[in-house]
C-alpha cells in the first residue's frame, strides 16, 4: 500500500492556511484539531510541565492566526513551519527558565518523556485522532531504524536544542563523530520519510 | 566553489536545520545557502524531516484548550479592529438626553461617565495589546536563525552599548541602544555601515529617549556589499555621506 501524506487528509494545510490569512477562525480550528496533539506532546516533551506546553501550543497558534500571511510554500510545508514556531518557542521557553539540565537528561534517556493525556481534546475515534496515530506510528519506526547512538545524538539536537559540540561534550565523543552521527541520522531519516512528506502544489 | 567545498557545506544542511551548528559554521553555511540553489532544496528537505520529528508523539491537550485559544483569537481581533481604528461609533447619549426628561439627566451623565471610562479602558488595553504585539514582532524578528548580533561599544565606566541585529538573510538589521545619551540639539546619531574595504556606508539616523534606550527597525543593508563592522557618531541633523566626527561606538561584524 503506497504511504499516505502525514497531514490533514480532507482539506490540504496549504488551504487551511489561506483561510487563516483571510481570517477564518474555522481554518485556524481545523488546523489545531489536527495538529494540537502532537504539538502539545513536543511542547511538554521539551519543557516538561503541562501548564508550560499548553502556553507553549497557545502562543504557537497565535502566531500563526497572525503570522499566516508570511507563510512561504516554497520555503517547507505547513507542518514544518507549525512545528518550527512550537519547538523554537519551547525550547526558548526551557532556556529562560534554567531547565536545560533537566530537559538534556530526558533527552538522553531511553525512554523519554511523553505528555500525559489530559482531556478528550481530538476524540479517540476522530478522524485527527487516526491520522495522529498513524502519524507517530511511522515517526516512531522511522527513529527505531536508527542505531542508538544516532538516535541519542537526534534526541539531544532536536528536543534538547543542544549544539553538535554541546553533544560531543555531554557524550564524551569526539566533535567529528557526533557530527557524521547527526548528519547520518537525518541522512537516514530524510530516506524513509520521504515518501510522506506533504505533497507540494507546484 | 570547489566539489569539495560544496560536499563539505552540504553536510552542514542537517545541523543547520537543527540549530546544531557553531556560530561560524552558521555564518559559512548562510553565505553559501542564498546563492545555492542546491542547498536550498536541501535545507527544505531536512526542514520536511525535522517537522516530521515532532510528530512522533501525540497526547490530546485538555479540551478547554480550545476555548483559550478562541479567546485569544478573539482579543487579537479587538486589538487589529481598534488599531486599524474602524471601531469608532459617536457617542449618541446626547440625543438621548434630550428626548428625555430633566429627571433622566442625572443617571444620564453618570452612563456617560461609565461609557467614557469604560472607552479609556479599553483604549488602554488595546494600546498595552498593540504594544505587546509591536514586542512579540521584534522578538519573533530578534530570534530568526540567520540572525547575528554584534555588540557596538566604547571604553570607559558605564559607556554606551549598541547591540546591532543582523539578519544577514533578509539583509535587515535592528538596533538597540543603552546608556545613549539623547543626540544634542541639532545633532543626530548616525549608524555606519563599515566595507571590509572602502569608505563607510551612510545608515539610520536617529536619537534616543532620555533612559538612553532606543529601538530601530528594519534598517537596510545592501545585498552586495561586504560589511565587515558597525560603527556610531553623531553628525549634523539629516547625517552625513562620510563621518565627520569620530566613533562613539563600535564593532566588528560576527562576534557573538
Amino acid at each position: 500500500m503506497a504511504p499516505l501524506p502525514l497531514t490533514s487528509s480532507t482539506e490540504s494545510d496549504r488551504g487551511l492556511l489561506d483561510r487563516v490569512a483571510r481570517g477564518e477562525e474555522a481554518a485556524l480550528e481545523r488546523l489545531y484539531d489536527t495538529y494540537a496533539s502532537a504539538l502539545y506532546a513536543l511542547a511538554y516533551r521539551i519543557a516538561g510541565e503541562r501548564s508550560d506546553a499548553e502556553e507553549i501550543v497557545l502562543d504557537s497558534f497565535a502566531q500563526v492566526w497572525r503570522d499566516a500571511r508570511r507563510f512561504r510554500a516554497e520555503r517547507g510545508s505547513v507542518i514544518a513551519w507549525l512545528t518550527t514556531i512550537c519547538r523554537s518557542r519551547a525550547l526558548d521557553l526551557v532556556r529562560a527558565r534554567g531547565r536545560r539540565a533537566r530537559l538534556v537528561s530526558s533527552a538522553a534517556s531511553a525512554d523519554p518523556e511523553v505528555a500525559p493525556a489530559m482531556g478528550s481534546g481530538p476524540g479517540a475515534e476522530s478522524e485527527a485522532a487516526v491520522e495522529g496515530q498513524e502519524r507517530s506510528r511511522v515517526v516512531a519506526e522511522a527513529l527505531r531504524g536508527l542505531s542508538v547512538p544516532q538516535r541519542q545524538a537526534i534526541e539531544l539536537a532536536y528536543y534538547a536544542g543542544l549544539s553538535h559540540s554541546e553533544i560531543a561534550e555531554r557524550l564524551g565523543e569526539p566533535l567529528g563523530t557526533v557530527k557524521t552521527r547527526v548528519r547520518l541520522a537525518m541522512e537516514r531519516l530524510r530516506e524513509v520519510l520521504r515518501p510522506y512528506y506533504l505533497e507540494r502544489s507546484a | 566553489m570547489s566539489d569539495a567545498t560544496r560536499e563539505s557545506l552540504r553536510d552542514l544542511a542537517p545541523g543547520y536545520v537543527l540549530g546544531a551548528l557553531s556560530p561560524e559554521e552558521t555564518k559559512a553555511f548562510e553565505a553559501a545557502l542564498a546563492g545555492s540553489a542546491e542547498l536550498q532544496r536541501e535545507v527544505a528537505e531536512f526542514r520536511e524531516v525535522s517537522g516530521l520529528l515532532a510528530l512522533r508523539d501525540e497526547q490530546a491537550p485538555a479540551a478547554e484548550l480550545k476555548q483559550r485559544l478562541r479567546e485569544r483569537i478573539a482579543a487579537a481581533k479587538t486589538a487589529e479592529i481598534r488599531s486599524a481604528g474602524s471601531v469608532r461609533s459617536a457617542p449618541r447619549s446626547h440625543l438621548l438626553a434630550v428626548a428625555l426628561g430633566a429627571g433622566l439627566a442625572a443617571s444620564l451623565l453618570l452612563s456617560i461617565g461609565l461609557f467614557l471610562k469604560t472607552r479609556a479602558l479599553e483604549d488602554t488595553v488595546a494600546q498595552n495589546q498593540r504594544r505587546l504585539a509591536e514586542r512579540e514582532a521584534t522578538l519573533n524578528e530578534l530570534l530568526e536563525p540567520a540572525v547575528q548580533l554584534t555588540t557596538l561599544t566604547a571604553t570607559g565606566e558605564a559607556p554606551p552599548v549598541v547591540q546591532v541585529f543582523w539578519n544577514r538573510t533578509a539583509h535587515l538589521l535592528t538596533l538597540h541602544t543603552f546608556r545613549l545619551k539623547p543626540a544634542p540639539a541639532g545633532r543626530v546619531y548616525q549608524l555606519w555601515l563599515l566595507r571590509k574595504q572602502g569608505n563607510p556606508i551612510p545608515s539610520a539616523l536617529f536619537t534616543t529617549e532620555e533612559s538612553g534606550h532606543q529601538l530601530v527597525r528594519g534598517v537596510r543593508v545592501p545585498a552586495d556589499e561586504e560589511i565587515g563592522g558597525f560603527a556610531l557618531t553623531l553628525e549634523p541633523a539629516g547625517g552625513s555621506p562620510q563621518p565627520t566626527s569620530t566613533p562613539i561606538v563600535f564593532g566588528n561584524a560576527g562576534g557573538i
